[in-house]
């Protein structure tokens, strides 16, 4: 898989960070997403998908590969 | 021919006690008849799916707009005096973040959104902790108290204006401004007392805050406050010291009455009619954090959001809605939706229950959603290790404010017990 982010759309949530804290982390300067690991590999196709789906501004796309 | 729903929603939006206290039961029917109903004019959004649609789409700006199609029927039928100080109320809200749209909208969300991540939130801890506990402690020994407006107002309020740099010991005003504000909201806008006084109201804080954002220029304040005040936006669009002061005046107002009904609105059903879990929480306190998630979902104080409708006839899940219409987005009724949720009408604090629309969805997802867990975990985590046997006292009558958009129990007298 591969997990592209959008830090336009980002709003600084930080609902994917609490969710999946080895894929996403905040950066500190204005809280919006940082992609630790872009594949993913540690977390299941629903696990991602859930973190795709429960962002509030849509700044996640999980692209199955 | 006017049907029982109808009625029903009439009675909720005048503010009727026992359909503030459970609109459950009309949800539960709006939900049958479709995503949307066409009630007066407005559109209502039940369904999580549709309620989801609507605060994604780019199209539909956020709402309390004063061009939506419900105050447009209002202002036609009030007098000038009125009608003036309406225009100047929306002046004031459409500035606020949750007033802007887009690229303006982004803007004054970043002067505050990094200090509210779960991150930064998460530091907050010992703070809020403290808080609690000198609120609580003048608290320990009596039999019996009043929740609410002895313990809990006091915590968000304290934590929101210490962030800002505001003087704690001016909460109380503060506080009842706040809810003048707070109630405006889904009012009665027909009834020019309300008008009158959320206009005293917003304007009475406003030129208190207005004079704090004078004192403050020079001096040292916190960082929160200092990014408002710093704050020049770009080139093409500076920031008016208006939209700064409207910023502010959001933040006080949204920091801590919602957070206050969530807490309390669960202490209530915990104690009410769930005592098993409330039990189950002081056993394992690690289920607080799922729990929290829970209560949102069942208790959240967040009932409905406006939306206003662009400038072209729309569609919103199948329905033909209007352009320039107000739109009403019920996050209450979404969270019960059992195309969603299992038993959705049902508390259960051991279930997962994860993308609910309690803190709304888009752009515009709250920006204090982490701290209002934050609190919410740290309170009952107090709670129930230090006053496990805590209860509602007998014969007491627990009521809601009449607020329809923000559902909150008003009193809650409660016998704390045996202190561990």
């Amino acid at each position: 898989m591969q997990i592209v982010v959008n830090r336009q759309r980002c709003i600084g949530a930080g609902l994917c960070a609490l969710r999946l804290p080895s894929v996403f982390e905040q950066d500190s300067e204005e809280g919006l997403v940082v992609l630790l690991d872009e594949t993913g590999a540690a977390h299941t196709r629903e696990e991602l998908a859930a973190a795709e789906y429960g962002c509030p501004s849509q700044a996640i796309a999980i692209l199955m590969k | 021919m006017t049907t029982t729903i109808d009625k029903q929603l009439t009675r909720f939006f005048q503010a009727d006690q026992e359909l503030i206290a459970n609109p459950f039961n009309l949800y539960r029917d709006l939900r049958q008849t479709g995503p949307v109903y066409l009630w007066q004019d407005r559109a209502l959004v039940t369904h999580y799916d549709a309620c989801r649609q609507v605060l994604n789409a780019p199209q539909t700006m956020q709402g309390l707009s004063i061009r939506g199609s419900r105050y447009r029927e209002i202002i036609s039928q009030l007098g000038e005096e009125d009608v003036r100080r309406l225009v100047e109320l929306f002046e004031v809200w459409e500035k606020r973040i949750s007033g802007a749209n887009g690229e303006q909208h982004r803007r004054l969300r970043r002067l505050a959104q990094r200090a509210f991540t779960p991150r930064v939130v998460s530091q907050m801890d010992a703070q809020v902790q403290a808080t609690i506990d000198k609120i609580l402690d003048p608290l320990r020994g009596q039999d019996e108290i009043e929740f609410i407006g002895q313990f809990m107002y006091h915590v968000p309020l304290i934590v929101v204006l210490e962030m800002y740099d505001l003087p704690t010991n001016d909460r109380e005003k503060i506080r009842n401004w706040a809810s003048a504000v707070g109630r405006f909201i889904g009012a009665d806008l027909s009834d020019t007392d309300t008008i009158r006084q959320t206009y005293t109201s917003v304007f009475e804080l406003r030129h208190y805050l207005s004079e704090f954002f004078d004192r403050k220029r020079g001096s040292q304040t916190t960082e929160l406050m200092r990014a408002l005040l710093d704050a020049k936006g770009d080139e093409q669009d500076k920031f008016a010291e208006n939209d700064l002061i409207s910023v502010l005046t959001q933040m006080v107002v949204a920091g801590h009455e919602t957070t206050t009904h969530l807490v309390s609105n669960s202490v209530a059903t915990l104690l009410g009619d769930h005592r098993d879990q409330w039990e189950l929480l002081c056993v394992k306190p690690e289920l607080i954090p799922g729990a929290v998630e829970e209560l949102l979902r069942y208790c959240g104080p967040a009932q409905f959001v406006e939306k206003l409708t662009g400038e072209v006839d729309t569609s919103i899940a199948g329905v033909d809605v209007g352009a320039l219409s107000t739109v009403s987005v019920f996050l209450g009724a979404a969270n019960r939706d059992e195309a969603i949720y299992d038993r959705a009408d049902t508390l259960d604090i051991t279930r997962t229950s994860k993308g609910h629309l309690a803190f709304g969805f888009g752009p515009h997802h709250c920006l204090g959603a982490a701290l209002a867990r934050m609190e919410a975990i740290a309170v009952l985590r107090t709670f129930t290790e230090r006053f496990p046997d805590m209860e509602i006292a007998p014969g007491a009558k627990v009521t809601y404010h009449a607020n329809r958009a923000h559902r909150g129990v008003a009193r809650l007298p409660v016998r704390l017990g045996r202190e561990r």
